[in-house]
């Protein structure tokens, strides 16, 4: 049989309701298979459709699970290369003789003052933006996962680093701040090239 | 996969053998040409294929081209340059590994 727009869109319909695969990056793989598999098959769409995603069940909720905790992992493996990237080092070195200088300038209260929670304020935009695309069809596992993993980071920073930067001495203060801002700096890169690479696919 | 332990290691060698065979491949045809070769022997299990894919991707050993066919997106997977000299460092591995499991199960005939 051959399926039609329509055909296509009801199936895509009972992934995203009945099986819960939110992704789009996901379930434009899974609708392919299924519907590849679904052609072969004798019959008009309306009399089979029923059966043949109840029988695909097993393979629709593993696939989906599998790949779901596959790019969880992949989200916190990107976030290490970049931690180990020439340009995350250099950019970080630049961070901290620039806040160095600045303290040794201003003082340390000064810089706890206007700049401590900097770290959190610079990618909350970001976070937001892939929040309200959670709500949104255009929802993408591969931005969320990265967008996942260095909020992660990012909260471990608001509710526990930024107390050692508070309290540390002013050259362990700025080594560790300079290290999450020049994070908060790569992660709208890294955002801005996954976004990239997920587009260029589709063209 | 078929059920045995003995292949699940293999299904990334197997998916890269037959994309550097086929150039570029989708998901649902590797299952049936897997299908075919061996006879309906061998049955990848579709749960496992897609993770392996997407790791493969992820490693930079599989590109991804995304088309419109049949009114819907069709992604299709094919070697990266990385992934064509992966795919003959795994296939000497695979016939090392065959031939001392034959030396081991066989040893009359091998010798």
């Amino acid at each position: 049989m051959t399926l039609s727009k329509e055909n296509i869109a009801v199936i895509d319909k009972i992934l995203l309701k009945k099986y819960g695969l939110i992704y789009r990056d996901i379930r434009l793989e899974i609708l392919d298979h299924l519907a590849s598999e679904l052609e072969i098959s004798e019959g008009t769409f309306d009399e089979k459709i029923s059966e043949f995603m109840e029988s695909n069940q097993e393979f629709i909720q593993k696939t989906n699970q599998l790949l779901t905790q596959q790019y969880s992992k992949n989200g916190l493996q990107q976030v290490t290369k970049i931690v180990f990237s020439l340009p995350f080092v250099l950019l970080y070195a630049i961070a901290s003789l620039a806040f160095y200088y600045l303290i040794a300038v201003h003082g340390k209260d000064w810089f706890l003052t206007y700049f401590d929670i900097l770290p959190i304020v610079i990618p909350a935009p970001l976070s937001l933006i892939e929040l309200y695309t959670l709500f949104t069809s255009k929802r993408r596992l591969c931005t969320f996962s990265l967008v996942g993993s260095f909020n992660m980071i990012f909260m471990i920073y608001l509710f526990l680093v930024i107390h050692l930067v508070r309290k540390a001495d002013a050259i362990y203060a700025v080594a560790v701040f300079s290290f999450f801002m020049t994070l908060s700096l790569a992660y709208y890169y890294s955002y801005w090239i996954a976004v990239k690479q997920h587009t260029k696919k589709l063209i | 996969m078929k059920n045995s332990q003995l292949y699940k290691g293999s299904l990334t060698t197997i998916v890269m053998k037959l994309l550097e065979e086929n150039g570029r491949m989708y998901g649902y045809e590797i299952t049936q040409k897997v299908k075919e070769i061996t006879q309906g022997e061998l049955k990848i299990t579709e749960g496992a294929l897609y993770p392996a894919l997407h790791k493969l991707e992820a490693d930079g050993v599989l590109e991804v081209e995304v088309e419109n066919v049949d009114n819907r997106l069709r992604k299709y997977y094919k070697l990266t340059e990385k992934g064509t000299t992966e795919t003959v460092n795994r296939l000497a591995e695979l016939e090392d590994f065959i031939r001392n499991m034959q030396t081991l199960v066989q040893p009359k005939i091998t010798n």
